[in-house]
């Protein structure tokens, strides 16, 4: 949080810099009475009990007053920030792109049809308005240095800005516990320049040259649950692989190489253990093709 | 008393069933604690593999759910139970039957629980379960049937105690113990009653809900039939804000009680500290949303909220200032008790400002449902709940059994406790604000995650241990621990008059009541309260 | 006694008051989508029937904590039994027309609230039995509870039939 890298997450992080002083003045007053208090009126050997003091009107109704006055200070400050932070509840103009939580992977949707996972590219500088959503239980989409956090509910569709001041590659994860590889459902925003991400956005909207490894791959049924095509909108249990080949990272957060490629479709339960993807028994010579053919997917 | 297996297990004596309360509640603070120890294991480094994902789930939902059910809740009644009648000059509980139900209900609640470990798994959806992970399609496990109805169980063991605590309170106190004058433990203890009435039926619909869904295939919380999964949240947070206050007000009873005793002065504010109490337990139940800030609700509706959480810490801040001035002035005395009581009033206000946090909802928007949350959730329940709990313990241990604790093993205990607590729980502060989530059985390894997280292990190791000093504290003491006689604090509050331990019907005879501290009145003819100020 | 019985019950109560009003905000908050269902298959006039026999139920129940006599029980406990009669036929009535707890919303937020009440009712007639065959003490502290769960049945009556026919 402590490296912002949009205006939303440099509002939020300078509201808590402020809050984290204002909170350690209040504990050192707090402290330096309790530690003024137990040095200086510790008991002396055979003191007698101090004549009794019940409490002072004054003294109470100012320790009341002065924090309500606080805590109303800091409420205005709370409602400025949200309003600069937070996009509408229901806008009423398109998404800049559609980011779907599944278990447990994220999707990320454009509006030329392009669809990708765990990597979701946008424009440098640029403000987008994403929408977010689930396709199973409860997830939260998380890239703490350029966005709020967001939950995303099933059923519900809600709203957050998206950007990044500068091009980069900036961490995200889940945040909302849904089920046995929440941990695993990291991803990336990658911020382009504006003629990178299109020339990306519309390469990822092309299906590639047909392959005779494509056909091994709908025979087996890779293709029950993986689109290899990018307009396929309908094929989404598990990512979507017409790119695979132009990705960092595989399921697991496991570095893209053509060997943790190969590893990932027979034993993807040696990876990411509870994952949708059954371990499959390949024979050598069709894994080969496979994973020569998930290569050119570029 | 009587003793013997058959006694204790057919007893409806309020001090033997606060006894089994709190034996009940030490041992699943064992087992929480080893469930902590096993999760803290398996994250002191990046992807390592001692625990699998399911056993993780498992477990850190079982150690939220036990620490809470099963440790603070029968800690809490335990001490209630065994204290309140003492203190308001009672022989017994107005329900002594009920009380021991009471008690049946909550070890059977823990008993299914845990039966889940050997059913097929015990529930992994967390303490909070939410929709739609915790239903069937997504949990087909029975794991959420045993967590659903253990919490049924709990929940009725809670509210029969509530109800008993309210009509004893109301109808059985010594003459002369008008409500102004009640000590502020039974007061709390009151307040804390009406909190439980009203608050554990919002889980007990949610749990029915729940069930209904599962086992009946009911829609409440499915969105793929019209439910909502937001349901199961505002009625489970509903329960839950005002539980965390139902869990810390006797925990501020019990500092209201030793803070004063061992400061040799009376609390000051008695007024504010009770007035206080009326208004958390009012505004607990305003605030509930600040659980969901991170859900697309509106942002009026969610302004709300975060006015009435930022509300709520005023009249929380007030107490602690009360108590910090009943320090001022005083002849303090560092007994165990005492140490823990003033480390709470430290741990405490840092949990409450980091909580503060929260409420600040786009710093939420940032931090919660992160390690930032476990810090501050650990700050309050630990160094808050459970430092108030040892206090207590080392406080009524020689009214219970008749001996002290031994003050050597305090110490140890104290410092170890102190140390450990702060090294695992501050540098989660830490964790959190770089963006590690919480809920997670491993990490990426990401510049200084390893560190700290293998430094908050290392911290666990020693609270770990400092707890264990405590508990053979206990049982050593209980053994060989020094006479402790009736007062040996020198204390005023009533339950002091009885014999340590207390014979059957508690009291030979009831002192006069005549102000707040009837035993100062009594040791002090000359200047006794109620002929001063004081007297209420 | 009676007065700690009076107060335990009483607080009790409060708890099932939080309960039930839980349910029947669940009811309120699906009503839009369960309307259809619920006005072509409740019946408004045979359940009105059975819930002034509850409401004819709680004056017998006044009458027997104030006299004591063992008629007036009995005759709660036939005024209750009645009403649950009501409630089963109901529930048969609706199992006929394929109106189950999964098969809508309606069925979801109806039976769970009705359900509840149902039991609390059962419940109810159990204790007025137990109270039957004992000198009763706490006569009046049964009391209350059967008040409640008539007061309970009344706000069901209201929103969850008189509101669907309005």
């Amino acid at each position: 949080m402590f490296s912002p890298q949009s205006p939303e997450a440099h509002a939020i992080a300078t509201l808590f810099t402020y809050f984290l002083v204002l909170a350690a003045i209040i504990f050192l007053v707090v402290a330096g009475m309790v530690g003024y208090s137990v040095v200086r009126y510790r008991a002396r050997p055979g003191a007698a009990d101090p004549r009794p003091t019940f409490g002072h009107r004054r003294i109470e109704i100012t320790w009341t007053v002065v924090p309500l006055v606080i805590v109303l200070a800091i409420f205005v400050f709370t409602i400025r920030t949200m309003a600069t932070v937070d996009a509408p509840l229901e806008p009423d103009w398109p998404p800049d792109l559609v980011i779907t939580g599944h278990q447990w992977w994220w999707e990320a949707r454009y509006p030329n049809g392009a669809t990708t996972a765990r990597e979701i590219h946008i424009p440098a500088g640029r403000r987008l308005l994403a929408q977010i959503e689930s396709a199973d239980v409860i997830h939260d989409f998380w890239a703490p240095q350029l966005a709020r956090k967001m939950d995303a509910v099933p059923g519900r569709a809600a709203y957050i800005w998206l950007r990044a001041d500068v091009p980069g590659t900036y961490q995200g994860a889940c945040s909302e516990f849904c089920g046995m590889q929440h941990a695993g459902m990291r991803f990336e925003v990658v911020a382009e320049p504006e003629a990178d991400f299109s020339a990306w956005v519309a390469r990822q909207a092309e299906t590639p040259a047909v392959d005779p490894g494509e056909r091994l791959f709908r025979e087996r049924k890779c293709a029950d649950c993986h689109a290899i095509s990018a307009g396929d909108n309908a094929t989404r249990i598990g990512p979507p692989l017409a790119h695979i080949a132009s990705r960092k990272y595989l399921g697991g957060n496991l570095p893209n190489t053509p060997g943790n490629l190969t590893r990932w479709i027979t034993s993807p339960q040696s990876i990411l253990p509870g994952n949708r993807m059954p371990d499959l028994p390949v024979p050598a010579d069709e894994l080969q093709e496979l994973t020569r053919f998930l290569e050119t997917r570029r | 008393m009587r003793s013997g297996v058959k006694a204790w297990l057919s007893t409806i004596d309020h001090k033997q069933i606060g006894i089994l309360y709190m034996l009940t509640a030490l041992f699943f603070f064992v087992v929480g604690g080893l469930e902590a120890m096993a999760m803290r294991a398996q994250l002191s480094a990046p992807n390592l593999k001692f625990l699998s994902p399911e056993a993780y789930d498992q477990i850190f939902t079982m150690h939220g759910t036990t620490m809470i059910f099963l440790v603070v809740m029968p800690s809490l009644v335990g001490f209630g139970v065994y204290l309140v009648p003492l203190m308001i000059g009672a022989s017994d509980m107005a329900f002594p039957r009920l009380n021991a139900l009471g008690y049946w209900l909550t070890l059977g609640g823990g008993f299914l629980l845990y039966v889940s470990f050997l059913a097929g798994g015990a529930p992994d959806a967390g303490w909070f379960s939410y929709a739609p992970l915790s239903e069937k399609a997504y949990s087909p496990h029975s794991g959420m049937d045993y967590w659903a109805l253990g919490l049924l169980l709990l929940s009725a063991g809670s509210v029969i105690a509530a109800v008993n605590f309210v009509v004893t309170i109301v109808t059985l106190r010594a003459p002369g113990m008008t409500i102004r004058r009640l000590p502020l433990f039974v007061w709390i203890t009151l307040v804390n009653s009406v909190l439980i009435l009203a608050a554990l039926p919002a889980l007990n619909a949610a749990l029915v809900m729940l069930l209904s869904d599962r086992l009946l295939q009911a829609h409440f919380f499915d969105p793929t039939h019209g439910g909502s999964p937001i349901l199961w949240q505002h009625y489970f947070w509903i329960f839950g804000h005002p539980e965390v206050y139902i869990l810390v007000l006797p925990a501020f009873g019990m500092i209201s009680e030793i803070i004063p005793v061992f400061s040799r002065k009376p609390i000051f504010g008695y007024g504010f500290v009770a007035a206080s109490t009326l208004a958390i337990a009012f505004l607990s139940f305003g605030v509930w949303v600040h659980h969901m800030f991170a859900v697309a609700l509106g942002r009026v509706f969610i302004s709300v909220f975060a006015a009435a959480s930022m509300l709520i810490a005023v009249p929380t801040g007030v107490k602690i200032f009360n108590w910090a001035a009943t320090l001022v002035g005083g002849s303090i005395r560092f007994t165990t008790a005492m140490l823990f009581a003033v480390a709470f009033l430290l741990e405490f206000t840092f949990g409450g400002l980091s909580g503060l946090a929260f409420a600040i909802v786009p710093i939420d928007w940032q931090l919660t449902d992160t390690y930032f949350v476990v810090a501050h959730l650990h700050y309050v329940a630990f160094g808050g709940i459970a430092f108030a709990l040892f206090a207590g313990a080392y406080y009524w241990f020689p009214k219970i059994t008749g001996r002290l604790l031994n003050e050597s093993l305090g110490r140890w205990n104290f410092w170890m406790v102190v140390v450990g607590f702060n090294l695992t729980f501050f540098v989660q502060h830490i964790l959190g604000l770089m963006g590690m989530p919480r809920r997670v059985y491993t990490y990426p390894d990401l510049p200084w995650w390893g560190v700290l997280n293998v430094i908050s292990t290392f911290g666990a190791v020693i609270l770990g241990l400092g707890a264990l000093v405590f508990v053979a504290n206990l049982f050593a003491s209980l053994a060989f621990g020094a006479r402790s006689g009736d007062d040996p604090w020198d204390a005023w509050t009533l339950e002091w008059a009885a014999a340590s331990p207390p014979p059957p019907d508690n009291f030979k005879r009831v002192p006069l009541v005549r102000s707040r501290r009837p035993l100062w009145d009594l040791k002090h003819p000359e200047s006794p309260d109620w002929a001063t100020r004081g007297g209420g | 006694m009676q007065q700690r019985a009076r107060l335990g019950m009483a607080m009790f109560l409060l708890s099932e008051a939080v309960f039930f009003f839980m349910l029947i905000a669940a009811f309120v908050y699906f009503r839009a989508a369960s309307l259809a269902v619920a006005a072509a298959n409740l019946n408004l006039g045979v359940t009105a029937v059975y819930t002034a026999c509850l409401i004819a139920s709680s004056f017998t129940m006044w009458r027997a904590a104030v006299t004591g006599l063992r008629s007036w029980l009995g005759g709660t406990i036939v005024l209750g039994a009645v009403f649950l009669f009501g409630q089963g036929s109901e529930y048969l009535r609706l199992f006929h027309q394929k109106i189950t707890i999964s098969q809508s919303l309606f069925g979801t937020t109806f039976f769970t609230l009705t359900g509840l009440h149902g039991l609390h009712v059962l419940v109810g007639v159990a204790l007025l039995a137990i109270l039957m065959g004992r000198r009763a003490l706490a006569v009046e502290a049964v009391a209350l509870y059967w008040y409640f769960v008539d007061i309970v049945w009344l706000g069901i009556f209201a929103i969850v039939y008189l509101w669907t026919f309005r």
